[in-house]
């Protein structure tokens, strides 16, 4: 499968992680700020 | 100690904008401007995102590692915060250089993995990082967590200059330094070096950013825990066996 990437799609797959994982987490970190709330809102 | 703000401050979105900005021209930088490399072509692209961020997740762990120290130090919560921050934010970037390496590896070295040893430290770093969030889960008193959790940080900081030196001192397919931090000077077309060191910045800005929004959720979350510290456990947790 991977025989058939050419250079340029190495590329943008190396590089397309970097917004991917930035994003991930970013999601992630609004989820915990929510979760968070929600216990503050219950203390 | 200060509350956490919950609003989110001005300064907060600034550094988000420069960060997202920051990385836009490190993007075009690697993606346009840098010419292709004589041996790989256009696979040298892949480097400026694999090793910028390399180098972010060798940052990260050194503010995580100092800010355990500090707390270990000093016995300060904050610092534990700034610690299990900067940690979080080590294990996303060290997964992201394992990631990335292996995106480079398999066209250029025509390998995704291999047991040597700059990426088996490389590996053991993002283990033991992922392990620090195992022990914090496991430990209920504030203080002795945040102290196993700094140990767990130094030994991952001492590893780093063996880490760093890995590639010269053993039998590896990782390449040598092209930037050499212990006198060896620079062997980089200037192009390519100014890309790198723009990506660098690029990603140590988003290291920041992210590191802010992470240190807001651990300040608060230490508040609550004081919080519930003082009002003392629900009625219902009083009688669990």
């Amino acid at each position: 499968m991977f025989d058939a990437w050419g250079p340029w799609t190495w590329v943008a797959v190396a590089w397309l992680q970097l917004p991917l994982a930035y994003g991930a987490y970013l999601i992630y970190l609004a989820w915990r700020a929510k979760r968070l709330r929600a216990e503050e809102e219950e203390t | 100690m200060n509350p956490a703000p919950a609003h989110r401050p001005t300064w907060l979105n600034a550094l988000a904008g420069v960060a997202v900005l920051s990385a836009l021209v490190g993007a075009w930088a690697g993606l346009r401007l840098s010419p292709p490399d004589v041996n790989q072509g256009e696979l040298i692209r892949v480097m400026y995102a694999h090793v910028s961020v390399a180098w972010v997740s060798f940052l990260a762990v050194a503010v995580a590692a100092f800010a355990g120290i500090a707390f270990l130090w000093r016995g300060t919560r904050r610092f534990d915060a700034l610690s299990v921050a900067a940690a979080e934010t080590a294990l996303l970037f060290g997964a992201l250089t394992i990631v990335g390496g292996m995106t480079y590896s398999k066209p250029t070295l025509n390998t995704f993995w291999t047991w040597d040893a700059k990426l088996t430290l490389t590996a053991l770093m993002v283990t033991l990082l992922a392990g620090v969030f195992i022990v914090r889960g496991l430990i209920d008193e504030p203080q002795r967590r945040g102290r196993v959790s700094a140990v767990i940080l130094i030994v991952v900081l001492a590893s780093l200059p063996l880490n760093y030196l890995a590639a010269e001192w053993f039998r590896t397919l990782h390449p040598a330094k092209s930037i050499d931090l212990t006198g060896g000077g620079v062997t980089m077309d200037p192009t390519m070096l100014t890309v790198l060191l723009v990506n660098v910045v690029a990603a140590a800005l988003t290291f920041a950013w992210l590191l802010a929004e992470r240190m807001r959720i651990s300040l608060r979350e230490h508040d609550l825990e004081v919080r519930r510290t003082r009002e003392g456990p629900p009625a219902g947790d009083a009688v669990r066996v």
